[in-house]
């Protein structure tokens, strides 16, 4: 990979202080007193300054920087709303507090529209800060959730994720802050979609089968991928994904996998690098005979994704072209949930056990 | 069997045509008989070098579609014995002659006597002095079948001394007219009339309502040079004439002496080609004739000679414009003088945009013709088919935006598609130098509506950048604790110094 690559790093309160307050507040004050056009220095992130890199198996952002200036009618909107959020972090790092994307939104929200702006801002300032989104104090909601035999310490309680009923531990946005106290499990599975996650609690998979289960609910959350990178990378356990057969569910494997573009300065810390496709494979659907009902058209943007993703460099082994080409040939896509369709539990009892057994995966 | 042939006069030939004059129903009467008073006094005044001072009233008569129109100018006067033969006998004219008019034959004014004549039963009116302490008044009717004025008194005994010295004409005319539906198109007349003289004053009234219009300029156009006739501008009648007229003894004699760009060396080399070498041009037979028009329309000539014309000029057109619109914008242009079948003629025009100009699905077009609004059958007029051939929205300019045009053709013979002089036929050189103008105005236009528009995107940036510096200079005075308004003052300078120099738009920029 050319070129220097951004990688956040954690920073203390201090030095995330003292950088913003800088490269946000004093550099526009000296600008304008030099009669010059403020500018804020922001990373780009962007399918063009992404890169894989084979070498590490992860996206990276390459370091390359676009001025947000004042002066400029397309910009000065962006420019203030950069200094509008910095302010509230400034002011969250002095009283050393955290605070929710959400609650970043409302704390000026005379200047933006939607939440998506502020949230938006914050990754800049994170990526220009070179830090992670944590250091600024600023944390997102985690959809994720946990069952398993498991316990984890949390500012000194400690919880038992195996005694937590149907309802498992909701991952905390500070999940840098959890211990790992003890646990006793051989993989960790995650699970794409809440639904299929709530089959396995039910059918008491990870008693059976002595492992973690964890759900992003969809797409992965930083919080909850942060989570399974700890645990694999901590307790040394694989990670297995269980996602729907289609293009989304080869997209959410590769963002555990590999990370995002939004967050690639910070792949290095919440990429799974091992991570598996267990699956649920398009070559499944006719291996494990799900019946033609229970299966879907693909939709033309559907078709559309698959071309995009078929494309990435990193899926671009034998094993995940063959997958595509299925889709493409056959057009038709299924939720896990299909499997259903052979009985309730022939998800737990016979298709997860067997894939594991034959170690039918893909990675 | 004998056929019988009747000898119509010409009086008799125009009363039987008057739908070709403009007076072929009591509507286009009454505003045919207004326009070619007006103009017979505003020619009156320019002709001599006086700036027009008219008065128009029209008032109700006695029964119930009976109107009185009154047209009064300052113009030189009528030669009393002048006056019976110019307002009773048709195609009798001072207006005879290679120079540019308003009207053509002298009809126009006869053919109002003449229709008001056979509507009401009632004589012309007429008033006139020369500006000598005398006037002379009459009633004047026409002869219809003879084509003779009769005059009541007969000239002689119409002369009184003026209460006070004046000098002009004054006209009343009876009309049997629907000039309630008329009136409208008067007050365009009028008012496009301002726009072609606003170097008159002009007051009107009607039992409607009052009309001034004031005088803008002091300076009258540039009179108009007597000039020969162009050897292809003349059609085989007028040659005939010409020749009968002429006391020339010799063919080369009768050319040289008779056109303009026609030199003995030219002329020599027409009768050569005509082969009548020692001829006597009043003895020539029809054949003849025929050959040596022949002779002359295969010839080469220089451009007709322009001094003739009486433009009103770039400086005076705009002016018009200007005053009856009052305009955002306004600009004139003048194309050098060209010709077209030996008829000399230019093309004067204008465009104003926004101010007094209405915005209308459609450009506004106004056209004239040797002064003359004209404003009738405007969809078949050169100007409105240039118009049409262009395409404005390379200048940025869209039909439906406040634009009125002006085009001012002026020639010794405008090329009327009809004698009603509505509009003025396709010539290719008539079109070219139109369209030439309109694309040199366009120009002008473009540029000032592009820099209206930087000026107000500039205005419009700056407003939005203090805006948002608004909001920055207290986010920086929050967080590194400083005087907002010093902050907010510094935004300020730093937009101001800049204003113009920067983009507009786009996205983040590339480092």
């Amino acid at each position: 990979m050319e070129g220097k690559i951004l990688i956040a790093e954690r920073k203390s309160r201090e030095a995330v202080l003292r950088e913003l307050t800088r490269k946000v507040f004093s550099n526009t004050l000296e600008s304008l007193k030099r009669l010059e056009d403020p500018v804020i220095h922001i990373p780009v992130r962007s399918p063009k300054t992404v890169e894989y890199d084979p070498k590490r198996d992860v996206v990276l952002l390459k370091e390359k920087y676009l001025k947000r200036n004042f002066m400029n009618l397309g910009n000065v909107r962006r420019f203030v709303q950069t200094q509008a959020v910095a302010a509230t972090i400034v002011e969250l790092l002095k009283l050393d507090k955290h605070a929710q994307l959400r609650d970043v939104f409302y704390n000026r929200a005379y200047l933006f529209e939607t939440q998506a702006e502020s949230d938006n801002i914050i990754e800049d300032l994170a990526a220009a800060l070179g830090t992670t989104r944590e250091s600024l104090h600023i944390v997102a909601s985690s959809k994720g959730v946990c069952i398993g035999k498991l316990k984890v310490r949390d500012h000194g309680d400690v919880i038992d994720c195996s005694k937590l009923g149907t309802s498992g531990l909701a991952i905390s946005p500070f999940v840098d802050e959890y211990e790992f106290v003890e646990y006793d499990a051989d993989f960790i599975l995650v699970i794409e979609k809440d639904a299929a996650f709530s089959r396995l609690v039910e059918d008491r998979f990870w008693e059976k089968h002595r492992c973690i289960l964890v759900t992003g609910k969809g797409q992965a959350d930083i919080a909850t991928r942060r989570f399974v990178r700890r645990l694999n990378h901590e307790l040394g356990l694989p990670v297995y994904l269980l996602v729907d057969a289609d293009s989304y569910g080869f997209y959410i494997y590769s963002v555990y996998r590999r990370g995002s573009i939004s967050f690639s300065f910070e792949s290095l810390s919440l990429a799974t690098r091992d991570a598996k496709l267990l699956g649920l494979l398009p070559s499944d659907l006719d291996k494990y005979g799900v019946p033609k009902y229970a299966r879907l058209k693909m939709t033309e943007h559907d078709i559309k994704f698959l071309q995009k993703i078929r494309s990435y460099p990193w899926f671009q082994k034998e094993a995940f072209q063959r997958e595509f080409d299925i889709m493409e040939k056959t057009g038709e896509k299924a939720e896990i949930q299909a499997l259903a369709a052979k009985g309730l539990t022939y998800l737990s009892e016979k298709y997860i056990p067997e894939k594991l057994k034959n170690e039918d995966w893909i990675e | 069997m004998a056929e019988h042939y009747v000898e119509k006069s010409p009086a008799d030939f125009f009363y039987e045509n008057r739908a070709i004059a403009g007076f072929d129903n009591p509507v286009r009467a009454a505003y045919s008989a207004i326009r070619e008073l007006v103009e017979n006094a505003l020619d009156a005044c320019e002709e001599n070098g006086i700036l027009p001072d008219i008065e128009v009233t029209v008032e109700r008569g006695e029964s119930g579609g009976e109107w009185i129109i009154k047209v009064k100018d300052n113009g030189s006067g009528i030669p009393a014995e002048v006056i019976p033969e110019c307002f009773g006998k048709v195609l009798f004219s001072s207006k005879y002659g290679n120079v540019q008019r308003r009207g053509r034959f002298g009809m126009g004014g006869t053919m109002a006597v003449l229709y008001g004549q056979i509507t009401t039963n009632k004589p012309v009116h007429v008033r006139s002095s020369v500006g000598d302490g005398f006037e002379a008044e009459m009633d004047i009717k026409i002869d219809i079948q003879r084509n003779m004025p009769i005059a009541i008194p007969p000239p002689e005994k119409a002369m009184k001394k003026s209460d006070k010295p004046w000098h002009g004409t004054e006209v009343t005319l009876y009309i049997e007219a629907e000039y309630p539906k008329a009136r409208q198109k008067v007050y365009e007349y009028l008012k496009h009339t301002a726009v072609v003289a606003p170097y008159m004053n002009l007051r009107f009234k009607d039992p409607y309502q009052e009309l001034i219009f004031t005088r803008k300029t002091e300076k009258l156009p540039a009179k108009p040079k007597e000039v020969r006739y162009h050897p292809e501008g003349v059609d085989l009648e007028t040659l005939r004439r010409m020749i009968a007229n002429s006391k020339a003894r010799t063919i080369t004699g009768f050319l040289t002496s008779s056109f303009q760009r026609l030199g003995p060396q030219t002329a020599k080399k027409i009768v050569e080609k005509a082969r009548l070498e020692n001829k006597n041009p009043r003895r020539l037979s029809d054949k003849e004739l025929l050959k040596l028009y022949k002779a002359m329309k295969n010839t080469n000539y220089q451009a007709p000679d322009p001094s003739c014309l009486s433009p009103l000029g770039v400086e005076l057109l705009k002016a018009g414009v200007i005053k009856e619109f009052n305009p955002e914008f306004a600009e004139a242009v003048q194309r050098p003088p060209r010709a077209y079948q030996g008829h000399p003629f230019i093309v004067e025009l204008a465009i104003a945009y926004g101010g007094g100009v209405p915005a209308t699905p459609d450009f506004l077009l106004f056209r004239f013709a040797n002064k003359i609004p004209l404003l009738y059958d405007e969809y078949s007029d050169v100007s409105s088919r240039v118009i049409r051939q262009i395409n404005w929205s390379r200048y940025g300019i869209k039909p439906d935006m406040p634009i009125a045009i002006f085009v001012h053709v002026v020639s010794t013979k405008i090329p009327f598609k009809t004698l009603g002089k509505e509009y003025i036929a396709y010539i290719p050189e008539i079109a070219r130098e139109i369209e030439i103008g309109l694309r040199e105005l366009a120009r002008k236009l473009s540029l000032y509506l592009s820099k209206k528009k930087a000026a107000m995107l500039a205005e419009r940036r700056e407003k939005t950048l203090l805006k948002y510096a608004k909001w920055s200079s207290a986010l920086i005075s929050e967080v590194l604790l400083v005087e907002e308004e010093e902050v907010y003052n510094l935004y300020v300078r730093l937009v101001r110094s800049k204003t113009g120099g920067v983009k507009i738009g786009g996205e983040d920029t590339d480092s």
